[in-house]
C-alpha cells in the first residue's frame, strides 16, 4: 500500500472497495443458479425454467419452483441476515469476536421452536414452529433491555447475553431431557442442527417482513459504527445518538435474526466468519462492511447448501453442520493469520 | 466573545462530587490551559463541555448560546473533544481515522468531497503525518497515533477544541510543533481549552490558566499570576516557582513539601 504521491490521492477507501459488494453479488447470483440446478433429482436447468415459467406442472418445474427456488432464496436471505447483523454487531461491540446470537437471540429463538416441537403444537398447524422462534427472540430482546437497559456499557450487554444464552441452553437440554420419546428428541435435535431443506414460500413469507425491518434497522447505522471506532466518547461528541444507534442494532439483530433462526435452526459462524474475512477488504471500516458482509453472507450460506446435497451421506448432512465444520477451522486460520494486526 | 464558558457546573461522578460549580470562560481565539493535580477534575471539566459527561447543575454556553439549544449536530461541529490516550479500535488507515473528523461535513450518502479531502490533507500535513498515513492506525507508535488522533480532532474545523494531555506522549520536538500548531489555529480563530500537566508548557503557550483544585477552579488568569510559588505550593505541594530565562518561561519545582504521612500540604 505504497503511495507515490506523497500525500494520497483519494480519501475514500481502497479504490476497488466499492467492487467489492458487486463482486459478491454476482458470486451470489451464480451461486444461485447452481443451488436450484443441483440435487438428488437430476434436472436439466432450462428445460425446467421453461416449463415453470409456462406454468406447467411437469416434475421438473414443481421441483425447481416449488421446493429448491424456496429452498435457495431462504438461504440467500438467511446468509445475508447473518452477515449483516454480525457485521452491526462487530461494530457496535468494537470486537471480531462479536457475533449475531452473542445477546442471547438465536438461542431464545431456538427455545421458542423447541418448545414448540416438545408441546407438539408444531402438528396442529405447521406455521406454530416459526411463531414459537420469533416469540423466543422477542423475549431475549425485551430481557436485554431489561437486564441493562437503554443506556447501559457494552460489557453489560455482553455478560446480559452470556446470561439468556445460558438460561436458553439450560431450558433447551431440559426440554431434550424431558422429551417423551427418543424420537421427539431427535426430532428437536435435527431441527437444532438447522437447514433450510423442505421449506416452503410460507417460510419466506414469514420470515422475510422480519428481516427486511431489521435490514433497515441496521442499514443506517454505518456512521455511527465508524465513529465508535473511536470510542464511545469520541462519537457521542460528534454528534452521533449512541442509544439510538444501539436500540436499531439490538432491535435490528433481534427481528432479522429471530426470524432467519426461527424458520432455519440455528446455523453457525456465518455471522462471525464473513464479516472477519471481508473486514481487510474495506479498510476495517465498520460501517462500509455491512453490506458486504450481507452478500457475503448470503453467498456463503447458498454454498454451504449445495455442499449438504453433493456430500455422499446416509441422511442429508444439516446446514449447520456444514457451515460450523468448514467455518470453525477457516476462523482459525484466520486468527493464526491477523493475529499480528489484531492486537 | 467567549467562545465557551461554563456557569456553576456541577458535576458527580455516581455519590462523588467531581466538579464544584466551576466557573471559566475561553475567549475567542484563545488558548486556555487547564491545570491542576491528579484527580482535581479537568477530565471530567472537558468531558462535561464536549457534551459527554451529564452535568447536575449548572450552564454550558457554546458561542453565547446555551448546549440545550443547540441541536446534536451543531454542538458537535462546533466542539471537537480529543480524550487522553485514546484508543483506535480497529486497525484502520491513519487518513481514514482524520476522516473521521468530518463526519459531520459529509455529503449526502457519507461522500467525501473534495472539500473534505482537502481538509484531512491539511491537518495531515500540519501534524506532521503524512508520511504514515496509509499505514494502519494501530502499527504507529504512541506518538504518531497522538498526531494523528489530534488531526482527526481538528480536521472538522472546529469553533473550540478540547485537548485532554494533547502532547503527554510526544517527543519535545513534537510537543512543541503541535502546540505551535494549536497556537497558529488560534490566531485564526479557533479557541483551545488544553488540560496540560507540563506547567512550563502550560506558562508558554497558554494565555490564561485555569487551576482546578478539588473539583472547585482556585484561580483564574495569566500564567504569571496562577503560577507564583503561593499557589503551586498550595496547589500541588511543591516548592517551585516560574522562571524566565531568554524571554521563555519554565516552572521548576525544587522538591515537594510533604507533611506527617508524605501527603502533600493544601
Amino acid at each position: 500500500m505504497t503511495s507515490v504521491s506523497p500525500v494520497p490521492r483519494r480519501t475514500g477507501a481502497k479504490p476497488w472497495a466499492a467492487w467489492l459488494s458487486a463482486g459478491l453479488a454476482v458470486l451470489l447470483l451464480v451461486l444461485l443458479v447452481v443451488s436450484v440446478a443441483v440435487g438428488t433429482v437430476p434436472l436439466v436447468l432450462i428445460d425446467a425454467v421453461r416449463e415453470a415459467l409456462r406454468g406447467d406442472a411437469t416434475t421438473a418445474a414443481l421441483i425447481l419452483g416449488e421446493i429448491r427456488l424456496p429452498r435457495a432464496v431462504l438461504a440467500a436471505l438467511v446468509g445475508a441476515t447473518l452477515g449483516l447483523a454480525g457485521a452491526s454487531m462487530q461494530g457496535l461491540l468494537r470486537n471480531p469476536l462479536a457475533e449475531p446470537g452473542i445477546l442471547g437471540v438465536s438461542a431464545t429463538a431456538a427455545l421458542g421452536a423447541v418448545l414448540v416441537l416438545y408441546f407438539g403444537l408444531s402438528q396442529m398447524f405447521a406455521m406454530a414452529l416459526p411463531l414459537g422462534g420469533m416469540l423466543g427472540a422477542l423475549v431475549a430482546v425485551m430481557v436485554t433491555y431489561g437486564l441493562a437497559g437503554r443506556d447501559s456499557s457494552v460489557l453489560t450487554l455482553i455478560l446480559a447475553g452470556v446470561a439468556i444464552n445460558a438460561f436458553a441452553g439450560a431450558l433447551t437440554s431440559l426440554a431434550l431431557n424431558l422429551a417423551p420419546s427418543p424420537y421427539a428428541a431427535l426430532e428437536i435435535v435435527f431441527w437444532l442442527l438447522g437447514s433450510v431443506a423442505d421449506r416452503s414460500y410460507d417460510h419466506v413469507a414469514l420470515a422475510l417482513p422480519f428481516m427486511v425491518v431489521g435490514w433497515l434497522m441496521m442499514a443506517g447505522t454505518g456512521r455511527a459504527l465508524n465513529a465508535l471506532s473511536l470510542g464511545e466518547d469520541v462519537a457521542k461528541s460528534l454528534g452521533i445518538n449512541l442509544p439510538m444507534a444501539r436500540f436499531r442494532i439490538i432491535v435490528g439483530t433481534a427481528l432479522a435474526v429471530g426470524a432467519a433462526v426461527s424458520v432455519t435452526g440455528t446455523i453457525g459462524f456465518v455471522g462471525l466468519v464473513v464479516p472477519h474475512l471481508l473486514r481487510p477488504l474495506v479498510g476495517y471500516e465498520p460501517g462500509r462492511l455491512m453490506i458486504p458482509s450481507a452478500f457475503g453472507g448470503a453467498a456463503l450460506v447458498v454454498a454451504a447448501d449445495i455442499v449438504t446435497r453433493l456430500v455422499p451421506a446416509s441422511s442429508e448432512l444439516k446446514l449447520g453442520v456444514v457451515t460450523a465444520i468448514v467455518g470453525a477451522p477457516f476462523f482459525l486460520y484466520l486468527i493464526i493469520h491477523t493475529r499480528r494486526l489484531m492486537r | 466573545m467567549t467562545a465557551i464558558e461554563t456557569q456553576d457546573l456541577t458535576v458527580s461522578l455516581g455519590s462523588r462530587i467531581v466538579l464544584r460549580g466551576v466557573s471559566l470562560a475561553v475567549e475567542r481565539g484563545t488558548m486556555v490551559g487547564l491545570i491542576g493535580p491528579n484527580g482535581a477534575g479537568k477530565t471530567t471539566m472537558l468531558r462535561a463541555l464536549a457534551g459527554v459527561q451529564p452535568v447536575e447543575s449548572g450552564q454550558v454556553l457554546v458561542g453565547g448560546t446555551a448546549v440545550e439549544v443547540m441541536s446534536r449536530a451543531a454542538r458537535a461541529r462546533a466542539v471537537s473533544y480529543l480524550p487522553q490516550g485514546a484508543n483506535v479500535h480497529w486497525p484502520l488507515a491513519a487518513e481514514r481515522v482524520v476522516a473521521l473528523g468530518r463526519l459531520l461535513h459529509l455529503h449526502a450518502w457519507g461522500r467525501y468531497g473534495t472539500d473534505d479531502h482537502d481538509a484531512v490533507r491539511r491537518v495531515l500535513d500540519d501534524v506532521d503525518a503524512v508520511r504514515f498515513a496509509e499505514r494502519p492506525v494501530t502499527s504507529l507508535s504512541t506518538g504518531e497515533r497522538a498526531r494523528v488522533l489530534l488531526a482527526r480532532a481538528l480536521a472538522g474545523d472546529p469553533q473550540v477544541l478540547l485537548a485532554d494531555e494533547p502532547v503527554a506522549a510526544l517527543d519535545p520536538s513534537h510537543q512543541l510543533d503541535v502546540l505551535d500548531l494549536l497556537r497558529r489555529r488560534c490566531a485564526d480563530g479557533l479557541s483551545v481549552l488544553v488540560v496540560l500537566h507540563d506547567l512550563t508548557l502550560a506558562a508558554r503557550y497558554c494565555d490564561a490558566l485555569v487551576l482546578l483544585v478539588d473539583g472547585a477552579a482556585r484561580h483564574h488568569g495569566a500564567p504569571g499570576a496562577v503560577l507564583t510559588t503561593d499557589i503551586l505550593r498550595d496547589a500541588y505541594g511543591i516548592e517551585g516557582s516560574l522562571k524566565v530565562t531568554e524571554g521563555v518561561p519554565y516552572v521548576i519545582a525544587r522538591k515537594t513539601i510533604t507533611r506527617g504521612g508524605g501527603e502533600p500540604v493544601r
